[in-house]
Order: structure tokens, then sequence, then C-alpha cells
């Protein structure tokens, strides 16, 4: 059954009008910028945001005039919102004893689920003496104390240390498995999207641009933003064949040339789409020789170095992002305002034609 | 320049000080005398009246009244002096600045007595000095020390039945003014006050008199206080209240002095 | 290295600070040490003392029982007319103390617009009774507990109450264990203050309650009859008032201004 809902909320300019269902143990990963409206979503959703129109149903039932406490959900503040005047025990413990449950048996339940989900927190220390992973462990912890139908975690990862995040992944993957009903998570962070969620839902401007399984959305990102996400180089342009099986796929920041398999039939179209992935974008110190068909000349924007590998945008035209060895970094002396070429073979740059099959030429 | 605000300030400060003690500088720039005259509280009314009469008899002087219990404008003629005449309804305010700072021509130019006063309704059914001591009765007088409510206790002494009346005080005030006013304002059943309270509260209160025979009569004395800037200007203002004074003494209530 | 002090700022300071503890150190200076005991031993000095305490401590927690729900109604709800409920309800404050009492007398007084029916229907007079003393004080200071919990109210993060209500907590629930603890220091120091305030009241007090030793005859009262007859025990009595009143205030040294 899961949850069906259709917000539609103003904040001033912005306008949020969002449709979308979530099922029983799926996870829906609620991704945009900041001030996307993800929040919004949520806060719509447990009933702390009125809704101007549209409707929430959770597991069949309507729940959207039901009052913020009745819901039966679950929602985990970014950086965890615990009563700090008040032992982590009693925090976790507080569902069950605002509905009235006793003392003893409340307390034993809370226990039991910080054994489960932060062994290293003592039940009776108090908020501020936790790490921000410790705090949303705590967090989780208290919120599936209160047995809720749904799960909301709104930016779980965002208050904790980059060191940290790993594990925590790993325990909200966990939790989130063993979770029966539907869990939406928001956040703005590819990889918290990319690995913990079923789905994804992309949200720019208030408006979904796109939903998607991971891969689906790594393969055939719908907007810049969706390629930005999953780390793609998106084009669209117009597909103009210049013999056969090669063309020109021209844009408003420049021209790609690409090739598609001899003796398929391609007339001049509008609104195509083409992907060309960071690695098999190669970077050189002078213009390059061989087939490749592309090469661009043009200035480093911006180095993010992740392990052994590095991303380098460049403002070529159109603009590039290549993942390289932070050797070649170092090697080439790649930082920002360094002047590089950037190249790629035609055949690499991948083609979505409107309407077709969504899969490669 | 910022040192030059330092010493200005300190001057100012030093200046003021100097200026508040003694009475060596000569008051008014021009050619007004102002004379302080501190007055009991059941003199208000009538004061005023011949405060106005003596300024227009003697042009050029300005005469600040200072108005409150006897007893305490002592108190504050010894440790403050800055009064030039001094009007008291009690003969122990009048003795206290007649040791210190001194006065002259003591001269008594008024008698007063007590009077029961009621809000106009008489809630509580007041019609002698026995029916104070009825338990419900909601009494209001002046505090101990203060003249109006020790001649009250010595009244209700008199007649045998000060402790049983004592009982009913719900509020000792600090002055016969602010008797008046509790009545006035309807929120005790009884207050006693000076026969001189009544021709200024008028209609707001009722009175029923109090025998003659157990009566106190209030003697107010004027003297010139020792220590104050004009002198002669004081004097002449204590013979005025004995001479053109009178009539609107008598006016307001009070009664004339003894002989 | 510490900058010095520009001369000007620390001739200002040190004026000020005398301007403060002159008064104080003179009351010391004053005081009649050979009879102290003698004046605070006698029935008037005792009840004074004993009333003051009384009425102050029971303004104070009636300021707290009423004021706080006030503070947590404007600081949570809207609705027309709030800002004017505000003024009012801190009106006390800047209103001179004898003002506050005749406004008393005309609410609540034997002619007041309550205390009249409350005369003639229950034979309940609040004038010249300590529970008129408790109620002049509480008037004039529960204004300062309003202040110090709606600040409190308005500072808390409203994502901490959010929280609660979506685990379920009904509001009553949330205010008892998520924020009543966590403004627990605000409301103590509004409490501090409405207690100093209490205990010094005197315009309103001797204007509606009036002055009669041992039902309503606070201290600042009986000092104010000392002096017309026993100047140095008004200094002996308000030397009393002013340790007591430093005590508590060094007691709660750094609570008061500038939290925890």
């Amino acid at each position: 059954m899961g949850l069906d809902a259709a917000v539609r909320v103003t904040r001033g300019t912005h306008v949020l009008d969002v449709t979308f269902a979530v099922d029983d143990g799926e996870t829906v990963a609620l991704v945009g910028r900041n001030g996307a409206g993800k929040t919004t979503v949520l806060e719509a959703i447990a009933g702390l945001v009125p809704l101007e129109a549209g409707h929430i149903e959770l597991g069949g039932r309507r729940i959207d005039a039901l009052d913020v406490g009745q819901r039966g959900i679950g929602l985990a503040f970014q950086d965890g919102a615990l009563f700090p005047r008040m032992s982590v025990r009693e925090n976790v413990a507080f569902a069950a004893r605002a509905r009235g449950d006793r003392v003893g048996p409340a307390r034993a339940r809370a226990d039991r689920l910080l054994a489960q989900l932060a062994p290293t927190v003592a039940p009776a220390a108090r908020p501020p003496q936790l790490s921000g992973g410790e705090r949303q462990r705590v967090s989780l912890a208290r919120v599936l104390a209160s047995e809720p139908r749904l799960l909301l975690l709104d930016e779980p990862l965002a208050a904790v240390d980059a060191s940290a995040r790993p594990e925590l992944r790993a325990v909200l993957r966990d939790a989130l498995a063993a979770f029966s009903g539907p869990r939406i998570l928001v956040t703005h962070d590819p990889v918290e999207a990319m690995t913990l969620a079923d789905r994804l839902v992309l949200l720019e401007d208030g408006r979904i641009t796109q939903t998607g399984t991971p891969a689906e959305v790594r393969n055939h990102p719908a907007t810049r933003y969706a390629a930005d996400l999953v780390g793609v180089n998106l084009f669209e342009g117009t597909l103009e064949p210049a013999g056969p099986g090669a063309g020109t796929l021209r844009t408003d920041e420049g021209d790609l040339t690409v090739a598609w398999p001899d003796g398929l039939e391609v007339v001049s179209t509008s609104n195509v789409r083409a992907t060309v992935a960071p690695a098999e974008i190669t970077l050189h110190a002078a213009s390059p020789e061989g087939s490749s068909r592309n090469a661009f000349h043009g200035k480093v924007l911006e180095v993010a170095v992740t392990g052994s590998r590095a991303r380098v945008r460049v403002d070529t035209a159109p603009p590039l992002v290549a993942e390289v060895t932070t050797g070649s970094v170092e090697r080439m002396g790649l930082a920002p305002g360094a002047e590089v070429w950037a190249s790629c073979k035609a055949v690499e740059v991948r083609l979505m034609v409107p309407g077709s099959e969504p899969d490669t030429l | 320049m910022s040192k030059l605000w330092i010493a200005l300030g300190a001057l100012l400060i030093v200046a003021s000080a100097c200026s508040s003690s003694g009475g060596d500088a000569p008051a008014g720039s021009d050619s007004t005398t102002d004379l302080t005259v501190f007055a009991a509280s059941s003199l208000t009314p009538a004061f005023t009246q011949i405060g106005a009469d003596f300024e227009a008899a003697n042009p050029g002087v300005h005469l600040v009244f200072n108005f409150a219990a006897s007893t305490d404008l002592a108190t504050q003629i010894v440790s403050e002096g800055t009064a030039d005449v001094f009007a008291s309804a009690s003969g122990a305010a009048m003795d206290t600045v007649a040791t210190d700072p001194g006065v002259s021509g003591r001269a008594i130019f008024a008698t007063n007595q007590l009077v029961i006063i009621t809000p106009p309704d008489n809630p509580a059914g007041v019609v002698s000095v026995d029916s104070l001591t009825a338990p419900t009765v909601a009494l209001v007088v002046g505090a101990e020390g203060v003249p109006v409510g020790d001649y009250a206790r010595e009244m209700l002494g008199n007649a045998g039945i000060e402790h049983a009346v004592l009982t009913n005080v719900v509020s000792n005030e600090p002055d016969d003014a602010s008797v008046v006013a509790r009545i006035a304002g309807g929120e005790a059943d009884a207050g006693i006050v000076y026969t001189s309270d009544l021709a200024a509260a008028g209609s707001a209160v009722a009175s029923i008199a109090i025998p003659r025979r157990i009566n106190v009569t209030a003697t107010y004395a004027a003297a010139v206080v020792a220590g104050g800037t004009n002198p002669d200007v004081a004097q002449a203002f204590v013979t005025f209240l004995n001479g053109p004074g009178q009539a609107t003494l008598t006016a307001y209530g009070f009664g004339t002095p003894p002989g | 290295m510490r900058r010095r002090l520009p001369l000007p700022i620390l001739v200002a300071a040190i004026i000020g600070a005398a301007f403060v503890v002159l008064p104080v150190v003179a009351l010391v200076a004053r005081a009649p040490w050979g009879r102290f005991g003698d004046v605070l031993a006698g029935d008037g000095a005792r009840a004074a003392l004993r009333l003051s305490l009384e009425v102050s401590l029971a303004a104070t927690v009636l300021s707290v029982l009423l004021g706080v729900p006030l503070a947590w109604v404007l600081a949570r709800r809207e609705f027309r007319g709030r800002s004017v409920l505000r003024a009012l309800v801190v009106l006390p404050i800047v209103l001179p103390p004898v003002v506050a009492g005749v406004g008393l007398l005309a609410a609540l007084g034997r002619q007041g617009v309550v205390g009249g029916w409350l005369d003639r229907a229950f034979g309940i007079q609040l004038t010249f009774s300590t529970s008129g003393a408790i109620i002049a004080a509480t008037f004039v200071s529960m204004p300062l507990v309003v202040l110090a919990a709606e600040a409190g109210f308005r500072g808390l993060d409203p994502r901490f109450e959010q929280a609660a209500g979506v685990l379920g907590a009904s509001p009553a629930y949330t205010l008892r264990r998520v924020v009543l603890p966590m403004t627990a220091p605000q409301l103590a120091a509004g409490a501090v203050l409405a207690w100093a305030r209490a205990l010094g009241e005197f315009g309103a007090t001797i204007t509606f309650a009036g002055n009669l030793q041992g039902r309503t005859q606070t201290v600042p009262l009986a000092v104010f009859q000392q002096l017309q007859t026993d100047r140095g025990g008004a200094v002996a009595l308000s030397l009393v008032l002013v340790v007591i009143s430093v005590a508590v205030l060094v007691a709660m040294r750094g609570h008061i201004m500038g939290g925890r």
C-alpha cells in the first residue's frame, strides 16, 4: 500500500508541487539542491506545514487532515533534534512515555534499540556529550521506537564528519532494510542517494524532474542537475548528420562530433541528449594528435580529489568534467587556472534520441 | 580634549554639591524672594489660600510650600534644614525643631478638633464614637507618631474605648489627607480626622461630631526656623497668620487660638 | 598586553559605581549599631520582616503560575491584539507603583469594578488584607516573569517541539518534558527578578492594601513609617532588607544577566 502523496505548498515565491508514491519496503531518496523544497515535502507529509492542495495517503488511509502526532510518521531531523535536558535513554523512550506507557517497559525497549543501533553510547549520557554520528544513531532509535508506519529522514549524514559517514551509512542501510513500511530519505549528497536508495526522485525548483532507479538516472539523466548528480557529462542540442555514421551535435555551449553505427538512418533531430562518462575524457597538456575527433581547449576550474581519483572541471566549450588519476593531476600540474586540452572519441559520446528506446545509439 | 570634558564634569558635580548647603548664596537672580514654608498637611487648602493672599500683599515674595505630617516635617528640618517657616499641628514636633536648629517668633495661630468621617452612604451605620467599637467597622486613622494619629488615640483614650476601637483599624495612614482619601474612595467605613478636613472634603464624606468632653484640641504653632534665608519675611508671614490669615483659617474650619 | 582603559570611561565607571554603592555604604555608616538588636527584636520589625518574606514569596509563586502560561500563549500563539496584550502585560513595569495601586483600587477595591461585586456577592474584601498586599506585589512583579519566560520560549528552536509533536506528544506533555526543562534558566532568572521586585514593593501596596502592622505593613512600609519617628530604626530595618537582597543577588550571580 505504502505512501501516496500529492503536495502543493507555497512559501513566499517558491511553489512546491509534487506527486509521488513510495511502496512498502521501498527507500526513495528525494534529491535536490538546497532550496529545492525537499525538506518542505517532508514537513508537509509530517503535518508540520499545511497543504495548500493535494492529499497524503498512508496504507490506504488519508492522513493529511490528522494532527501531527496522529499520523504514524517517524521523522528524523538533520542534526537529530535530541532533547538536551534528558538522557539518551529517555529520548528514545519519549514516544512510548508520551502515549502513556509505563516507565519500566518503555526504558527497557529503549535500551534494546540503543544496544542495537548505538552500542557505543551509554544510555544515561546526555545528547550534548555525543558526537554527530552518535546523535544520528540515537535519533534513528528514537524514531523507530515510536513504531511509525512511514520513515522520513532529513539529510541523515549531513551533520556527521566525513570519516564517520561510511559506518553510519551502513547502519542506516541495515535499519532501513529492516523497516517494513515506506521510507523517504532527503539528501543533496549523491553518494548518500546512490548507495541508500532503491529509487531516486529529483526535485528542482519545487517540481519533480526525474524519477528512477540510481542506474536509470545514471544512464539517462534528464536534466543538467541529474547529470551533475550522477557525475556524468550531459549535453543537449540538435543532431546534424554530416555523413554516414557521423555528425555533429550542436548545443548552446559548444559542438561535439558524434558517431553512430553505419547503416543507421539518422536525420536532423532536435532535443537530442548525449552523455560522456568523465572517465572517457582524457586531459592533455598540449593539443592531442590522433583520431579522437573531439578536442577542446580551456582552463581548469576545479579539481576534486577522492582517494586516488580526481574529478577535474574545465571551462571548455562545452564545459566538461574529466576523471583522472591523482598522478596525472600532479604530473600535468592541474590546478585552477591551468591551461589544458580535453578530448574524447566521437564513439564515446552516447546519444539518446527522444522517443526511442532509452539506450545508446 | 577628553580631559577637558572630565574637568568640566567634575566641576559641575562639585558646584552642585556646594550650592545645596547653607543659604549664603542669594536665592533669586532678580528681586523675587523665595520663602519656604513647611506646614502640616491639614493646613493644605487654608495655607494655599493664605499664601496667595500674602504674595498679593507682598509683591516680590514667592511662597513655596511643603505639606506633610508635622512629625515628618520636623525630622526633615532637623536633618536637612532648608525651611524658613514651620507651621506644626503638634507641640512636640515644634519642640523638636526648637531644639535643633532653633526657632524664633513662635506663635499659636489656630486650633483644630477631631471629627469622625464616613463615606456618604455610611455603610457601617456609624452614629457616634461608640459605634466605632462594633467589630465589623473598618476604621482608618493616622499612624502612631503622626499628629492626627496620636490625637485620635488620645481622644479614644479619653472615651475609654481606645483598645476596643483600635482592633478595628485596617490601615494606619501617613497623614490626615490620606485618611480622607480612603473614606472618600469608599474603601473603609470610618476615619478620624480634623474638622478642618471637612471643609476641603465637602460632600465626598459624611461626618459625625465627637462630644467636646472627650475631643482633643490640636494647637497649631508657627515659627521662623533658624538658619533660614529671609528671617524678616518669614516673621512677616508668621505675623500674617495671626492677622489677615485668621479669617481664612476660620473659613476652612479651624478654631481661633486661645486667648 | 592589555590595552589601558581610556580615562573618561574609567572616570564615568567610577562615578557610576560610587553612585550605586554610596547609599549602601552610608546605611552601614549611619546604622544605630548600639541598639540594632533592640530594633530588630521589636514587634514592628519582626512582623514587617515576616510579612515581607511571606508576601514576596507568595507573589513570586503567583507570578510564575500565571505568568508562564501567559508568556507561552504570547510566544506561540498568533491572535489579533497580541501586541496590545503584550504591551499591557508589560505596563506595570513602567507604571509608577502608586498609579498601579490606584488602578488596583479601581478594579478590586470595595467600590471597584470587580471588587464591588466580590464584596456584595461573597463579602470578600481584598483591600486592607495580606491577600491585598500579595495582589499588589504580584501585579508589579508578574511582568518580569512574563518578559523572561517569553524570551526563553521565543529563543527555543521550534524543531524540538516539532520533534516531540511528531513522536506523538500532546502540547501539554511537550511543555512539561521538553520546553520547561530547556527554558528553566530563563524562568528561574525571571522568578528571582520578580521576587526582588515584590520584596521592594511600596507604592501599590500602601495604596491598595494599606498599612497595618502584622497584616499589610511590609518592610518598605515599616521603614516609611519609622522615618517619621525613629530615623535610626528606619536605617536599621533598611539595612536588613539590603543585606537579604544582596545575599540573594550574589547567590544568583551570573544567572540573571547573560544566561547560565
